[in-house]
């Protein structure tokens, strides 16, 4: 029944937290968006002072009155220190590390202080998702990796994020809930798929991905996205940079993944063996391109083509852009 | 993964400096009780800790679910078997302390962490209800202070190491200290809610009310306190200061009684005359009733009955420290009529033993007549034969009051009230025996009196004729040194008293300093159990009626809340101060007033030349400088002193917002002198004149 009672109320608390607290890429946590409540323990402890209290009423003890209001004094400072430890705190919304549908976004979060404040044992996170923790003592700026599960591909929005805290004694809880209007692309989920999804565009004829019959051309210096088997380790051995072995195809030409070779029929399976053929190819040193819905993407190489291409494909169906 | 809105977990392993502080906690937990509770505990205590810092190391593991079955039966066992006569509180304490250990063996996470420190608090609480002394109240507050770095620790790990904790909780608690003050001033005390069993560590202590030869020789040792008095005017000489709670008129041949006929409440007879005086006692929990007060003595003090035989009995045994206030009189004799039951009570001796002080007895009497004059033979016969007053006397198993007359002729004052009684009532006359305290030590930190254990009495009174009962002391014919200074002139004359405990070695040793810090001390707990122990409901009531001119419970409960809101917020406004006083950039109201005296300086002179919006202080304070050369180095100094208060985050510093504060008042003073024309301008075109650019707005650089 009170599960009921949640679900009904649950769009009023929505709006009402919306007018609260509108969303923004930079909030600072004040006393109209920090919330605090007794935790269990917290609970538990005012039984412990109530219980004090009647001992001291019963024997008509004094001292046990002292010892039973001491603990009343050290609840409430502890309440008003758990909500200083959250007040004043600025919460901005850092990069995200996109994944693929199935695995976890990272979100940054950008933990500040004022000066002259502390904030210690800050948590930031989701319900059901993994929690951050961090504390602002020396440092003016925290950044917390928050971990959301991206089940599906799209645009992932985890909504607000909630940052709590139950510093000093974990007797009460502030917590806060922010729009920081995260977002962040969530890649198809690569499905492995034989034969490759590719076209050849090439004066010569046939498929080829084939090293061996690639002549050595070049060497370069080392970027992230190169093959390890083409990477110098010799040299770097020898403590010099890491360079690269450049191989020229024996023939020229452009390979180009494309939506039509995909055997399968949904969409979404579609996307997912572009996605296994994307990354297949990036691991290769060939130039290549996307067609996708009409749209082409013309060949190129490197680790921003390859995000740009799972954009692409993450990206296919929705329109609009991430923030 | 769990559900539910708390994003925090607990499932966080305890870290070091939790387990330690907590360990460190429970040792400090059951410290107290250890003498008090069976040494067992003790012994599965120690098991427990080792076993928990085995699991930390990694050498052992968590207890499972069957062991922690057993171990919770078998301690439940050993709990029952243990106190098998009786479940009071003993029986509840020992158990609180064994769960308190045993749930260390599965204290794997922070959550199950809460439990055991709550459980500890209680714990720490518990020795309190045996005794409120300032001590175990301060211990407690030390217990509750390692509990409270615990939990602390769970949140919180600082990098200055396990101190970080405990100098935070301390911080908490000190924070904490107005509202207990306020909760402790006005929390309305209500009465029990229900009858709660007492300690069964109850003992009763201090004079029983039966007293034979012998009885009293525990108290000689003993330098715990009795009862303290504050006396209205002056405290009385020792040899007046006889403290009467116990009329033992009821004798079974060798021990005598107090009569429950003597105990009745009585109408007392008004004080009549001079010589009357006032005093507060307060005395030490006895779990008796007696109340102890110098003749003749009168008290309208509810819960104190007034008696028939002219002594104050409270109307509960006295459970705690209980404070009461008395008016005496001096008076040489209690005027009362003797009914016959009384006559023949107080003549009562059964029984065969001691022949020879009957036949002593019954011989005086024939051989005096007068009552009087019997009384006289008596206190002659101890002064003039050699008796002694030894706290080691000889013990005789029968006869013992022929022993001591004829024989031994040694005693202390029990022996010596003893026989004189047993003679005058063989003689036939009315005496009977009286118990209490003689004198006291004046507490110069206080200027109050107080009486200890070894100060214990006995004396006598006897009945006659023309006078009703007089008091005599026949202890006083051999040893006078004892009423007119004091137990301790007696003992230290004869070399023969070694109190117990620490307070009773500083007692009497010779070292002035050590002497000081006893009477200190002495003082401390005074204050303690007169200003905190004995703070009561009618305190809170005269409190209330003395400010606000009226009081009632209610009333208590609204200043309380009115109070208690009022503090919190005071102490809210102190956490918050570091985010209250953020809007105001720092060092603004020096550079306010810096703005304010330059301007009125220009406006003096006919310029305008207020600070831009834009303009940075040095900036300004530059071109303020180029108007008023005698300025310039002030300027410059304020200037680079302001901006890095301002933008450097020095906000705190404090050497440096002294120098800002000082350079501001010189200016202050300067800019004075100018307006006022004391100081000629040394040049430039800040002048009486106008200024060559009157309309320049400012320095045209």
């Amino acid at each position: 029944m009170l599960a009921a009672l949640r679900v009904r109320m649950e769009p009023h608390v929505e709006r009402w937290l919306l007018r609260r607290n509108p969303p923004a890429e930079t909030v600072r946590l004040d006393h109209r968006r920090i919330f605090i409540f007794p935790t269990r323990a917290g609970l538990v402890y005012l039984a412990l002072v109530l219980l004090l209290l009647v001992t001291a009423i019963n024997y008509q003890n004094n001292a046990i009155y002292l010892l039973a209001f001491l603990l009343v004094g050290q609840l409430v400072v502890a309440m008003f220190l758990t909500y200083a430890n959250l007040a004043g705190l600025r919460l901005r919304r850092g990069s995200c590390v996109p994944a693929f549908a199935g695995d976890r976004v990272a979100f940054r979060l950008h933990l500040q202080r004022e000066a002259g404040r502390r904030h210690y044992a800050i948590a930031a996170g989701w319900p059901g998702q993994g929690v951050a923790r961090s504390s602002l003592d020396g440092q003016s700026e925290a950044v917390v990796e928050l971990y959301h599960d991206a089940p599906r591909r799209g645009l992932l929005r985890p909504g607000r994020v909630r940052v709590e805290t139950v510093y000093p004694l974990g007797l009460f809880r502030a917590w806060s809930w922010q729009d920081l209007q995260l977002a962040c692309w969530v890649y198809p989920r690569p499905r492995m798929v034989r034969p490759l999804p590719v076209a050849a565009r090439a004066l010569g004829a046939g498929r080829c991905s084939d090293q061996q019959r690639d002549e050595f051309s070049n060497i370069r210096p080392w970027r992230p996205s190169d093959p390890p088997r083409q990477v110098l380790w010799k040299a770097f051995a020898k403590q010099q940079p890491l360079m690269t072995m450049q191989f020229e195809e024996a023939q020229q030409q452009e390979l180009w993944i494309d939506e039509v070779l995909v055997p399968a029929s949904n969409p979404e399976d579609r996307l997912s063996a572009l996605c296994y053929a994307v990354l297949q190819l990036s691991a290769q040193s060939t130039p290549f391109g996307l067609r996708l819905g009409g749209r082409e993407i013309a060949p190129s190489q490197g680790l921003e083509h390859r995000r740009r291409l799972l954009e692409q494909l993450a990206r296919h169906g929705f329109s609009g852009t991430p923030a | 993964m769990k559900g539910g809105s708390a994003a925090v977990s607990y499932e966080a392993q305890i870290s070091r400096t939790s387990l330690y502080w907590l360990l460190l906690a429970q040792f400090a937990l059951v410290l107290p009780h250890v003498g008090g509770l069976p040494p067992w505990l003790f012994v599965v205590c120690m098991l427990c800790a080792v076993w928990r810092v085995q699991i930390y190391r990694e050498k052992l593991p968590f207890a499972s679910g069957a062991m922690r079955a057993l171990l919770s039966g078998a301690a439940l066992l050993a709990v029952l078997l243990s106190f098998l006569d009786e479940l009071g509180l003993d029986a509840t304490v020992t158990f609180l302390i064994l769960v308190f250990f045993l749930k260390l063996l599965e204290t794997r996470r922070a959550r199950d962490m809460y439990v055991t420190l709550f459980l500890g608090y209680f714990v720490a609480t518990t020795p309190l209800l045996y005794g409120q002394s300032l001590v175990g109240t301060a211990y407690a507050v030390l217990c509750y202070l390692l509990l409270t770095a615990a939990l602390l620790s769970l949140h919180y790990e600082g990098g200055d190491g396990p101190g970080a904790a405990m100098a935070r909780a301390l911080g908490l608690m000190l924070q904490g200290l107005p509202l207990l003050a306020v909760l402790f001033l006005l929390f309305p005390r209500v009465d029990p809610l229900w009858l709660a069993p007492m300690p069964s560590a109850e003992r009763k202590a201090g004079i029983s009310e039966k007293v034979s030869l012998g009885s009293f020789g525990q108290f000689a040792r003993s330098a715990e306190v009795a009862f303290r008095v504050t006396f209205a005017a002056g405290v009385p000489a020792n040899a007046d200061l006889y403290w009467r709670g116990l009329v033992l008129e009821g004798f079974d041949g060798s021990s005598w009684t107090v009569l429950p006929a003597s105990m009745q409440a009585a109408p007392r007879p008004e004080l009549t005359g001079g010589g009357a005086f006032s005093y507060d006692v307060v005395v030490e929990p006895t779990h008796q009733r007696w109340l102890f007060a110098l003749p003749l003595a009168v008290s309208v003090q509810p819960g104190v009955i007034e008696t028939a035989d002219f002594t104050l009995r409270s109307e509960r045994p006295l459970r705690a420290r209980f404070s009461y206030s008395v008016t005496s009189q001096r008076v040489d004799s209690l005027r009362v009529a003797l009914t016959p039951e009384q006559r023949r009570m107080n003549l009562s001796l059964p029984g065969q033993e001691n022949p020879a002080a009957r036949a002593l007895g019954a011989q005086l009497r024939s051989q005096f007549g007068a009552d009087r004059r019997i009384v006289d033979a008596v206190l002659a016969r101890f002064s003039q034969e050699p008796f002694v007053y030894t706290l080691q006397p000889p013990a005789f198993a029968t006869n013992a009051i022929d022993g001591f007359l004829f024989d031994s002729r040694q005693g202390y004052c029990e022996h010596y009230a003893s026989a004189f009684v047993f003679l005058l009532r063989a003689a036939g006359v009315p005496t009977r025996m009286v118990g209490g305290y003689l004198g006291g030590e004046v507490n110069p930190f206080e200027a109050y009196l107080s009486v200890r254990q070894m100060d214990a009495h006995v004396w006598a009174e006897v009945w006659l004729e023309d006078a009703g009962w007089v008091r005599f002391d026949p202890t006083a014919q051999v040893a006078p040194e004892r009423v007119l200074n004091g137990i301790e002139s007696v003992l230290l004359a004869r070399d023969q008293f070694r109190p117990d405990g620490l307070l009773g070695w500083m007692a009497y040793s010779d070292v002035a300093w050590l002497q000081g810090v006893r009477l200190w001390w002495d003082a401390v707990n005074y204050g303690w159990n007169n200003w905190v122990l004995n703070y009561s409901r009618a305190d809170q009531l005269r409190w209330l009626d003395h400010w606000l001119g009226r009081s009632s419970i209610g009333l208590l409960a609204q200043v309380l809340v009115l109070s208690l809101v009022a503090i919190s917020v005071l102490l809210l406004v102190w956490l918050l101060r570091g985010l209250l006083l953020r809007r105001r950039p720092p060092a603004s109201f020096a550079a306010a007033a810096v703005v304010w005296l330059l301007g009125r300086l220009q406006a003096g002179a006919g310029q305008q030349a207020a600070r831009r919006p834009q303009e940075s202080m040095i900036a300004y304070c530059a071109r303020v400088a180029e108007d008023w050369p005698q300025l310039k180095g002030l300027l410059a100094d304020f200037a680079a002193v302001y901006s890095a208060l301002a933008y450097a985050d020095l906000r705190y510093h404090w050497p440096r917002r002294q120098r800002l504060h000082g350079l501001v008042l010189v200016l202050a003073l300067r800019v004075l002198q100018l307006r006022l024309g004391l100081v000629r301008p040394v040049h430039g075109r800040a002048a009486p004149l106008p200024p060559p650019q009157a309309h320049g707005g400012g320095p045209a650089t």
